[in-house]
């Protein structure tokens, strides 16, 4: 490589590097604000889980926890992808497509940023938790991170695909909440596999236990009932959110293209 | 360079002795902080009905904040205004209803088209049906806008927007029309055509308000002119008076048939009125004067009664506007 | 003058808010989820209430009203970024008959959006009467405008800031919809708990709901001292909206 190239290389890395950082500023900009959801996040855990243990035959607090924690992470993932909604609508992207980045290099770092931004607030709510859930003070716990990072990126496609077909307008927040809604409604987050079963048709059951969600809320689960973590979900995991990260890049290069071919999107 | 101020503000003088009723707005001790900073101070300024008033101030000089506060946009924090008689802290309501003000910059409906929010504008005034889509049918054609009266305004180009925004207060045509950089973003024949448009809403009745930074604008809109400076009123005056009020303003180039000697060059330099002199060649002299039309009768007068060198050629050239609004403003600066 | 011009700015909003209509259908998508798959889910889990479905359900219509008087709010502070207060503050209308129109248009909207449900929740426990129909549309209107008037209140004063204005609001969600009865009865609080909730005007909202409806009575606070509540805090809060709005707010800071 030319040390023209390897200069273009590290410049464009810098300047992915900033965009990402734009992107998570959004999301957390002020620790006030931060703080603010996550202690609505708590008064979830400690209002209506403990409420509803009262009012049901299981110990829900302890299953609705780990639900927080994923829906949380699920939330913010998508927050920071609306970053991106609002730099199309004011005009931000056409100064991204400036800078000296490439259209693979900037749909690469919207769909990191989500990735990190659903992290970040997912490991401070399992942060908090541990205090409300001892046992989720484990080693495995730490393991969990790297598994809310996949997991994330795949929101980031996820948030790309919406950008997509929101066409940079307004809609993106409806369908954002739509498919959150879907996704975490379809999954073992919030209820547990036998009711859904009662419930649902066994191919709909099924599928609902192999959503990366359930995946990810049942493992903090295994990990604060100290039951062993299953390996299988984790592959199942990684598989889907590469699958997501690769749509998502695709959809944010056609959405780039677009806005460099004629203006807008 | 001394500036006569209050000499040139016929605020303060012949306007003492005109009627409250002759004036669209009466500012008294107007003044609006934003926090601890003083935006505009303690502004005492009459605008007579009838005329376009241009408000001509650097960024930040408090124009914006002047024209809120006499729309009702915003509060003042001492003093108050009369708008065609109306109180703005008293009768907001009554002021709103005889002006209306165009933005500085156009924003708020993003997913309205242009006929809708003229439509909405002009009913708001009062004004309704036939009547309503005639006018807005009208505004949108003067302001080469028909082509894109079913476009979104977030798809609308900045030129566009702009007219649009200006467009508005010529639906209904208030008693008071305000006007905030009017012409920003739009291209020289826009430009043309909104000053046109302007003016003609003088000539209609209405008495117009327009804040620029633009020196051109001022001059073609302009019967007073007022600068403000750091939230300061400066001077109101005809363009004119307030040419004339340049010190040392007006250049007289001198050119002589001989050589100019040096008793030529003192008596040239002792004549009352000149502000400066420069030699530019041995018999061509450039004199800095405050009011040609005083200084060269007395100049001929003397060169007649030396008699010594016959003068050639006399052009005499006038202060531009610019030079007004810099002498003005950077004497605050 | 007034009237036709409120009538006008009433229109010109109407218009802009049913433009899109993918909000509204996503109200209706987000209730039919919500208490077709999870409702009924939970009601399964939960034993201690009978017909925890509806309880459920009329829980989602306070939320939705709710969510549309907190978007009120933000469309309020929203106008003030964007530049269309300062807009509105330069036309011939009161500062008063803005708040008003501001009040119907979240009034408007919000039966739009739960008139559906509404009649869903109705038709499927049996209890839809016409009288049932138009009761429960008066509590939730009333309860539009209450929170609504709270919501366009803090907004004033919060208009400088949208972080400001998002944080007051998250928290204040927080306190209103978790201690209160909108998805489960005071009988089932812990104590501290209850203690709040019954400090909470949205309780009393939420359970005059249920009354009107007829919706396990047996769980619900007196249904006349819910109503007195209820209006006492749309009076207070259009109030408390109207003071602010006429004293406090102006265009945003301009050079």
């Amino acid at each position: 490589m030319s040390t023209e190239q390897t200069v273009v290389t590290i410049r464009e890395r810098q300047a992915m590097f900033r965009v990402l950082q734009v992107d998570l500023s959004y999301f957390f900009r002020t620790k006030w604000l931060i703080g603010t959801l996550v202690a609505l996040n708590i008064s979830d855990m400690l209002v209506a889980g403990l409420v509803y243990t009262n009012m049901m035959s299981i110990n829900y607090f302890y299953f609705f926890v780990p639900g927080v924690i994923v829906s949380g992470m699920f939330a913010a993932a998508l927050d920071v992808g609306r970053r991106v909604n609002l730099g199309l609508n004011e005009g931000v992207t056409q100064y991204y497509l400036s800078l000296p980045v490439s259209l693979n290099g900037l749909s690469f770092a919207h769909i990191v940023s989500a990735g990190l931004g659903g992290t970040i607030y997912g490991s401070i709510l399992l942060g908090v938790a541990v205090i409300f859930v001892p046992k989720l003070a484990s080693p495995i716990t730490l393991a969990i991170v790297p598994l809310f990072f996949i997991v994330s990126m795949g929101l980031g496609g996820i948030a790309a695909i919406l950008n997509l077909v929101s066409k940079g307008g307004d809609r993106y927040w409806v369908f954002a909440q739509g498919v959150q809604m879907i996704l975490l409604g379809m999954s073992t987050v919030f209820y547990p596999i036998s009711e859904i079963g009662a419930f649902f048709p066994s191919l709909v059951t099924n599928a609902i236990s192999l959503n990366p969600l359930s995946q990810v809320a049942g493992t903090l689960r295994n990990v604060a009932n100290s039951e062993p973590i299953s390996l299988t979900g984790f592959g199942l995991v990684f598989a889907t959110s590469i699958i997501l990260f690769l749509v998502g890049m695709i959809c944010y290069r056609y959405v780039f293209q677009k806005v460099w071919e004629v203006g807008k999107f | 360079m001394p500036v006569a101020k209050q000499s040139f503000d016929i605020t303060s003088s012949e306007i003492s002795e005109q009627k409250e009723e002759e004036f669209a707005v009466i500012s008294t001790e107007l003044s609006k902080d934003y926090g601890k900073k003083r935006a505009l101070n303690r502004l005492n300024l009459k605008i007579d009905k009838g005329q376009i008033l241009v408000l001509l101030g650097p960024n930040g000089s408090g124009k914006t904040t002047f024209l809120h506060l006499i729309s009702t946009v915003l509060k003042p924090t001492e003093g108050t205004a009369l708008v065609m008689g109306y109180d703005i802290r008293r009768e907001p309501l009554k002021v709103r209803q005889v002006s209306a003000i165009s933005f500085q910059d156009p924003r708020g409906f993003w997913r309205h088209k242009p006929a809708q929010i003229l439509s909405f504008h002009a009913s708001m005034y009062g004004v309704s049906g036939e009547e309503r889509k005639r006018k807005v049918e009208e505004t949108l054609k003067d302001f080469e806008l028909w082509e894109s009266r079913s476009t979104k305004f977030m798809h609308l180009s900045g030129g566009q927007s702009k007219r649009l925004e200006v467009a508005k207060l010529f639906v209904h045509r208030p008693k008071l029309a305000i006007f905030d950089e009017p012409t920003t973003m739009v291209d020289l024949d826009g430009k043309r055509m909104m000053w046109d448009k302007i003016r003609q809403l003088k000539e209609e009745g209405s008495t117009v308000i327009v804040a620029t930074n633009e020196v051109r604008e001022a001059e073609y809109l302009a019967d007073k002119i007022t600068i403000l400076a750091n939230g300061e009123h400066l001077v109101t005056d005809s363009l004119e008076r307030l040419k004339d009020s340049v010190k040392g303003g007006d250049i007289v180039d001198l050119e002589f048939a001989l050589p100019i000697e040096d008793n030529l060059l003192k008596l040239v330099q002792n004549i009352q009125g000149t502000a400066e002199s420069k030699l530019v060649s041995e018999s061509r002299l450039r004199i800095r004067v405050n009011r040609s039309e005083d200084w060269l009768p007395i100049m001929t007068d003397k060169m007649h009664e030396v008699g010594s060198n016959r003068i050639t050629s006399i052009k005499v050239a006038e202060p531009s506007l610019d030079d007004v609004f810099l002498e003005y403003t950077e004497k605050t600066a | 003058m007034g009237r036709s011009q409120l009538t006008s700015l009433l229109k010109f909003d109407l218009r802009e808010a049913f433009d899109s209509v993918a909000f509204t259908v996503y109200d209706w998508f987000f209730f039919g989820f919500q208490f077709f798959i999870y409702g009924e889910i939970l009601s399964k889990l939960v034993i201690t209430l009978p017909n925890y479905l509806f309880y459920y359900g009329t829980g989602l219509l306070i939320l939705m009203s709710f969510n549309v008087a907190s978007w009120s709010g933000r469309r309020f502070v929203e106008s003030a970024h964007e530049g269309r207060l300062r807009y509105l503050l330069s036309l011939p209308i009161t500062r008063g008959e803005m708040f008003l129109e501001q009040l119907l248009i979240g009034v408007i909207i919000n039966l739009t959006r739960v008139l559906p449900p509404l009649v869903v929740i109705l038709l499927l426990s049996g209890l839809y009467t016409p009288y049932t129909l138009a009761l429960s549309l008066v509590v939730l209107t009333l309860c539009t405008i209450g929170i609504m008037g709270l919501m366009v209140s803090l907004s004033v004063i919060a208009f400088k800031s949208f972080d400001i204005y998002s944080a007051i609001v998250a928290s204040l969600s927080a306190i209103l919809i978790r201690f209160s009865t909108v998805n489960y009865p005071i009988s089932s609080m812990p104590s501290g708990y209850a203690d709040a909730s019954l400090s909470n005007p949205v309780t009393y909202g939420a359970d005059l709901l249920r009354a009107a409806v007829g919706i396990n009575t047996s769980v619900l606070l007196d249904p006349a001292f819910a109503a007195t509540v209820v209006i006492a805090l749309c009076i207070g809060t259009v109030f408390l909206g109207m003071f602010f709005l006429s004293t406090v707010v102006e265009g945003v800071k301009s050079s």
